[in-house]
């Protein structure tokens, strides 16, 4: 299942940020700087992660922290 | 076929017109996925670069060209595949990846966009991505003179001289088992970009040229 601290040990890993960054509100994009690389980096990450497929077209609904944990537990 | 037939009477018409020369060309494994990533003075680049060597190039071409019959017929010849740019576009990621790992040559620039004023521009991280999920390696490379050929707006190719320059392919296997990781992209493309920068400002003198192309001639690939 996913955590905030297995999600956040991910986005810190992918993006190359301080943990401290990564709260359940703070915005993949706007507070973290990810573009679309980094998006398709973070998919492959929870992808391998939490065994699930997402397709590109749900990118828009990963704007924060707590919109990829909300998300991943509705694929599992 | 094509590509081979469109490939010799290209490379003729280059040798003489542009006087197109390349250095280190030995410098491309003969076998096996390798990405050629060189500066990006023009948007003829991947055309002459493809031209200056012998195994086929694959290239990435702007999304839009494929969507005219005629346009998207002739690049597709050409081994060029589409890419979506600045957009989340996994299609054409797993497109480069699944033509390296089969075995074949592909251009990435790290600058992303072509140079307006010839100075190496700041990297993005792509070049360095495809390179760590294909496991192949990278052969930093320089392109000189193709801003003469083809100004903005010009429809007809101008006689200037184009050299083009390749360095000793780059390994990166330290990294292909570790998780991925921004910090290493940046590594791996710092590394690429320092090869680079080190060939841009190499001189090579003209007799120097010619006694390395007596040299390394039957390695030409």
């Amino acid at each position: 299942m996913p955590t905030f601290e297995n999600t956040r040990r991910i986005i810190v890993e992918v993006l190359d940020v301080q943990e401290a960054e990564v709260l359940p509100e703070t915005s993949l994009a706007n507070d973290l700087g990810a573009d679309s690389l980094d998006f398709i980096a973070l998919l492959q990450a929870f992808e391998a992660e939490f065994n699930i497929q997402i397709p590109d077209a749900d990118v828009s609904k990963l704007e924060t922290v707590a919109d990829v944990i909300k998300y991943i537990e509705s694929k599992i | 076929m094509v590509y081979s037939i469109l490939h010799s009477i290209f490379k003729i018409i280059a040798r003489v017109y542009i006087r197109l020369q390349t250095i280190g060309i030995e410098n491309i494994p003969r076998h096996g996925g390798v990405i050629l990533a060189p500066n990006h003075p023009s948007d003829s680049d991947s055309f002459i670069l493809g031209i200056a060597i012998r195994r086929q190039l694959h290239t990435m071409a702007k999304e839009e060209i494929f969507r005219r019959p005629l346009p998207a017929f002739i690049v597709t010849k050409l081994n060029a595949f589409p890419v979506k740019r600045g957009q989340l576009d996994r299609q054409s990621i797993r497109a480069a990846t699944g033509i390296l790992k089969n075995g074949h040559v592909i251009d990435m620039y790290p600058e992303g966009t072509v140079s307006k004023n010839g100075d190496l521009q700041l990297p993005k991280l792509g070049t360095a991505f495809i390179a760590l999920q294909a496991k192949v390696p990278v052969v930093p490379t320089v392109i000189r003179g193709t801003q003469n050929v083809m100004l903005k707006g010009q429809r007809i190719p101008r006689p200037r001289k184009v050299v083009i320059e390749f360095g000793k392919p780059l390994y990166f296997d330290e990294y292909y088992d570790k998780p991925y990781s921004k910090k290493i992209l940046k590594a791996v493309t710092e590394q690429i970009m320092t090869e680079i920068k080190k060939l841009l400002n190499s001189n090579v003198s003209e007799e120097t040229y010619h006694a390395h192309i007596r040299k390394h001639e039957k390695d030409y690939c």
